[in-house]
């Protein structure tokens, strides 16, 4: 076995990794690529960062390509991400020409690349439009949505529509985020790599440095959310919540972490928002965080006393599934993947306003033998589930299924 | 006798979730859904469950009576639901059926709850299952329980769960294949047998069946 698959042996069971061994035997050599749109910072990046290692070690040929673009190009797509999760934005013909001809000359720059493959994961909406530059495909194009597109603005949608209905199947994290399109609409969850410096276990010492680092009381209860600063994420309704359980106590203090994006111009904007909504508070410490602060952000995260993810949109919520690991109770927005992984009582609470965040951080903060009963069932939920194991599974399932047609049962002989 | 058995391929098996496009908001909306859904469906919300992400405190055996009871919050249909042992049933057609007659049986009623819009929806999905080689083959009885405390849980779902649907007689695949050997493994075929397998996760399924395994053994089983 190699150091990379022994190490997670380490985590997950050597019958584990049996297991995705003997599943990627029947797609050895398989030419795969990944495109997405940046290479740090967010979600996908991050978890690309290790499947593509994963995938390779278990013998596929594997390539991760970024798409470029320019400032008004990622202006485009930041609203066509911000429409598909439900905001009323719409898109002008001009910001549709610039998504439609950037990505025109992002296929003819990874032509070669893409017309080789056997299967291409396109991810999110960003290159999505690369597909109409191939019509004469040989391999199988899988559109993977990692947002929440439950509710989506119609507008943005139908005119997206079009293009990803060409793609030979499409993922989706939760079944409700599934639409009418005319493929296999797969559904798999996203994870978390138990390996990386955001998730691996850390000295005490390490951990207890960023109450000094960043000027944070030792004595005071931490409460932490890690998200980029997006609307989306709510930071304005967790200093709300915040406020409230200081309202009951005095002792608390409140952590938003967030790295920005380079997909993400509208991140500075919240940011500013945030910062006025906190400058009264000295316990309030907004701490912008390079997309590298791995380290920092696990630090942080087994620092905290209570994690929130209080969004009001959230694809999966990977920052709710790191705080799970760490034995944390969240107390999570009850919308999109959170409700997938946070189980009231049983490993955190779902809320739906600032004041019902407040109710279940009180909560927590005082019932200290609930909480770290929780805080193992969230750990143990997040082993048996959202490893990043189980999403490579998933992937080689779903390409195993690709390859060989959609029947209910398929048996594979290797 | 023995040297004509065969030995025990140990499989796995992985299961891919496919959305169906049906969904349902209330009771009726959900009957009406159950009504097109495929087979393939059935097979989901009844097995599927237990190879996905799943909280062994889970009150209800499948998926229509968790929804009916959290999102309708009608727990005596959701009792109703969940007594159903889908093995007892020739095929999945003769299954939706008896669905169809519970959920009919509630909809004349009429109250409140029978068009009462759940708080969330059902979306019925569909599994396509891929089978593969574990490489692990078991030769005798005595082979059998360290084989299976080693197995992935999808060795353990292929040959325990689905096998009881695959069985004309609703027998695991450990089962029959003990069989073989005569009375030596009756004791561990009767104690396999009482494990029910819709009360636990797929882990402790697997705990279950090699405690049977290893006390038979213990028990003197002369082919153990």
């Amino acid at each position: 076995m190699s150091d990379l698959l022994s190490q997670y042996a380490g985590v997950v069971g050597e019958q584990e990794i049996r297991h995705m061994r003997a599943l990627a035997k029947g797609l050895h050599g398989a030419r795969v690529v990944h495109v997405n749109s940046t290479r740090s910072g967010g979600g996908v990046a991050e978890l690309l960062n290790r499947i593509v290692p994963l995938q390779r070690e278990l013998g596929l040929d594997v390539e991760w390509e970024i798409i470029e673009g320019k400032s008004d190009f990622f202006v485009t797509t930041k609203n066509i991400h911000n429409a598909l999760q439900g905001a009323p934005v719409t898109l002008s013909e001009p910001m549709w020409k610039v998504y439609e001809e950037t990505n025109r000359a992002n296929a003819e720059m990874l032509e070669n690349k893409l017309k080789d493959a056997d299967f291409v994961f396109i991810h999110d909406p960003q290159p999505a439009a690369l597909i109409n530059h191939f019509p004469q495909r040989s391999a199988k194009w899988i559109w993977r949505c990692h947002i929440d597109v439950s509710i989506p603005q119609p507008s943005v949608w139908r005119r997206l529509e079009r293009t990803v209905s060409r793609y030979d199947a499409s993922i989706f994290s939760l079944a409700q985020f599934a639409q009418a399109l005319p493929h296999p609409q797969y559904l798999i969850t996203p994870s978390i790599d138990p390996l990386s410096e955001k998730n691996i276990d850390l000295p005490k010492e390490e951990i207890e440095a960023v109450f000094d680092r960043f000027n944070l009381d030792r004595k005071k209860p931490l409460i932490l959310q890690v998200s980029r600063f997006d609307r989306f994420k709510d930071p304005l309704g967790v200093i709300e919540a915040y406020k409230i359980v200081k309202s009951f106590q005095e002792s608390v203090q409140l952590v938003l972490a967030g790295g920005g994006a380079s997909d993400d111009p509208e991140g500075g904007v919240v940011l500013g928002e945030v910062l006025e909504a906190a400058k009264d508070d000295p316990d309030i410490h907004i701490l912008e965080l390079p997309p590298t602060a791995n380290r920092t952000i696990n630090a942080l995260q087994r620092a905290a006393e209570v994690v929130l993810q209080k969004s009001l949109r959230e694809g999966f919520g990977l920052t709710v599934t790191e705080a799970l690991w760490k034995y944390k109770p969240v107390v999570g927005g009850d919308i999109g993947g959170i409700r997938l992984q946070v189980i009231d009582r049983f490993n955190g609470f779902r809320v739906r306003t600032p004041e019902g965040a407040a109710l279940r951080i009180r909560y927590l903060l005082h019932h200290h033998e609930k909480a770290r009963r929780m805080g193992q069932n969230a750990h143990n939920f997040v082993k048996d589930n959202f490893l990043i194991t189980q999403q490579v599974r998933n992937y080689l399932a779903l390409m195993m299924s690709l390859k060989e047609g959609e029947v209910s049962r398929l048996e594979v002989v290797v | 006798m023995i040297s004509s058995i065969e030995p025990f391929e140990l499989k796995d098996c992985e299961i891919v979730m496919v959305s169906t496009g049906l969904r349902a908001q209330t009771m009726r909306e959900l009957r009406d859904a159950l009504k097109e859904a495929p087979d393939g469906s059935l097979l989901y919300h009844f097995w599927g469950w237990m190879l996905r992400p799943y909280l062994s405190e889970s009150e209800y055996d499948n998926d229509f009576a968790t929804w009916v009871d959290r999102s309708l919050r009608d727990q005596a249909l959701a009792e109703r639901l969940s007594v159903i042992n889908p093995s007892h049933y020739e095929d999945l057609n003769a299954l939706k059926n008896r669905l169809l007659d519970i959920l009919d049986e509630r909809l004349v009623q009429g109250d409140f709850l029978t068009w009462a819009k759940g708080e969330t929806e059902f979306v019925f999905l569909k599994a396509q299952m891929i089978i593969f080689n574990s490489g692990i083959r078991i030769m005798q009885p005595k082979d059998l329980a360290p084989a299976v405390a080693q197995a992935p849980t999808g060795s353990i779902f292929y040959h325990f769960i689905d096998a009881q649907r695959r069985s004309p007689i609703c027998c695991d695949d450990f089962s029959y294949w003990l069989e073989q050997f005569g009375d030596e493994t009756a004791e561990a075929r009767k104690k396999i047998s009482m494990i029910d397998p819709y009360l636990f996760s797929l882990s402790e399924l697997r705990d279950l069946i090699v405690k049977a395994l290893n006390e038979s053994m213990t028990q003197g089983g002369s082919a153990f």
